[in-house]
């Protein structure tokens, strides 16, 4: 295999978060307008430097990124839509960044949002994929939650994981979410015990294993180093960088991600290990996808999260820190910018902007994405390993 | 008693959700074939919620994950108590809105 181009000479920028809601009365536009104002603001740029424009959204349809040229009266001459949810913020920032190294835009805009309402969530599901029509739905229409009830009932079995195991990430991420005023369940204290005693959803999951579905928006900015330095921007640069779709389809259970297939690759090019990372903010649907983050990219061998879990701590403050903002079970998912908010928060912290907590000394922080479930498992996979030059 | 189950007569792999071309060789020669939907059982969950109203009246219902002999994966419901690891047989039902449905009984 080719071994991938460095990304020498760009930027990662202005990391921009409009505020979550439990619900919003507002569309999918006013979430990602908002985030481009706020963008703009923060950086200081005018509207009409960005001609580079790339969206995911899940509330956005049948509007995409060339929808929004229009409602923002904007002339871009690089679009890109990203329609791949949970892996999106890695894969508009490789995009984003190959542009940018390549001439095809200057400064391209990263956002991604979605509003949503009672009926929102269930009406997404309804109209997944075909596959989850024919092969998932009929079964009691539990959503997402019934596959990773599977998922997470067979990792249980088969690495020696126990409820505790994973509620010691969904305790840790609420109380990273603690100081993260965007954070939906900040304020709300969360104990192993009640973990342990929250009401069933699709057994072996219960109610803090599942994220609370809400509105709200997450972007950035890619542009060239030299002009983020003119800005006067603190900025990251991506050491390394994976994407991989539909791994390992041939095994009849999500054992393992698409990161395992590639973790040499993204530690040969970043020329650093799991022991070089200071932050990691891992997608974090459920924790056993967290678990098997930890396990694929390398922090411990396969089936060996649970040790690490019982071991270690994921707190800001911890020896191993974990989603520091939260993560998605702490701040809510915001839909498509749940898969934005790895990369965000990651940049946040190299670059010492952070809603919340600081993970002190934060240099370089891997961020890694997880997305779309058309039968029975995420396929699209991703990771960035960014370093901060503040 | 048999379940049918698609297959590609061009190089035999069976295909499971139902595919447009064949999932290995990308052939349109697919056709429904008879097996006995002998499998093992990988995984079983217990749903209390459902997005979808209809289905209250049916909770909790579990649902599970098999691996037929013939190759293919499929999410099923379980009513008769099987366990992971289980020797199971599908066969084909309707679920409370006359859907089509898997059903893996011991």
């Amino acid at each position: 295999m080719t071994r991938p181009r460095d990304y020498a000479g760009v930027a990662v920028t202005a990391p921009t978060t409009v505020r979550y809601s439990r619900h919003s009365e507002r569309a999918a536009h006013w979430f990602l307008g908002t985030a481009l104002h706020d963008l703009l603001r923060g950086a200081g740029l005018a509207k009409e430097a960005i001609d580079g424009l790339v969206v995911s959204s899940f509330t956005l349809p049948p509007d995409t990124t060339i929808a929004l040229t229009e409602h923002f009266d904007m002339s871009p001459r690089w679009i890109e839509w990203i329609p791949t949810g949970g892996a999106s913020g890695v894969m508009a920032l490789r995009r984003a960044m190959r542009a940018v190294q390549d001439g095809d835009a200057s400064v391209v805009a990263c956002l991604a949002g979605d509003t949503a309402n009672p009926t929102s969530f269930a009406e997404l599901v309804r109209n997944f994929s075909r596959f989850s029509d024919e092969a998932v739905r009929p079964y009691a229409a539990a959503g997402p939650n019934g596959m990773f009830a599977l998922i997470t009932d067979h990792y249980m079995r088969n690495c020696g994981a126990t409820r505790a195991d994973f509620g010691a990430i969904a305790v840790a991420q609420r109380a990273n979410a603690r100081d993260n005023p965007n954070a939906l369940l900040g304020g709300k204290p969360l104990t192993l015990e009640a973990y342990l005693a929250a009401p069933p959803i699709v057994e072996p999951l219960h109610l803090f294993d599942c994220v609370m579905p809400c509105a709200g928006a997450e972007a950035f900015l890619v542009m060239e180093e030299s002009r983020a330095r003119a800005l006067g921007l603190p900025y990251a640069v991506a050491r390394g960088a994976i994407e991989r779709h539909n791994a390992y389809f041939e095994e009849p259970m999500a054992m393992r991600g698409g990161w395992a297939m590639d973790r040499d690759s993204l530690y040969g090019q970043a020329a650093l290990g799991p022991e070089d990372i200071d932050c990691l903010e891992v997608y974090d649907d459920y924790p056993v996808i967290v678990a098997m983050q930890i396990e694929d990219l390398g922090f411990c061998d396969k089936g060996e999260a649970p040790t690490l879990l019982r071991t270690r701590s994921l707190a800001t403050d911890g020896d191993l820190p974990v989603n520091s903002c939260g993560g998605q079970l702490g701040c809510g998912q915001a839909g498509a910018a749940g898969g934005f908010l790895p990369v965000v928060e990651a940049l946040r912290q190299v670059t010492r902007q952070p809603l919340g907590a600081q993970v002190a000394d934060a240099c370089i922080a891997l961020a890694s994405g997880y997305g779309m479930i058309t039968y029975d498992r995420c396929l699209a996979t991703g990771a960035v390993i960014l370093e901060g030059r503040v | 008693m048999t379940i049918d189950v698609q297959i590609c007569t061009a190089c035999d792999t069976v295909q499971y959700p139902r595919r447009e071309v064949c999932r290995a060789c990308l052939s349109a020669a697919l056709e429904d074939r008879e097996d006995s939907g002998a499998g093992t059982l990988l995984a079983i969950a217990t749903a209390h919620r459902s997005l979808e109203e209809a289905f209250g009246p049916t909770l909790p219902a579990v649902i599970g994950k098999a691996l037929l002999d013939c190759g293919i994966h499929v999410v099923c419901f379980v009513r008769d108590g099987s366990k992971v690891g289980a020797r199971i047989t599908l066969s084909r039902g309707v679920n409370i809105k006359g859907e089509p449905t898997w059903l893996a009984q011991g």
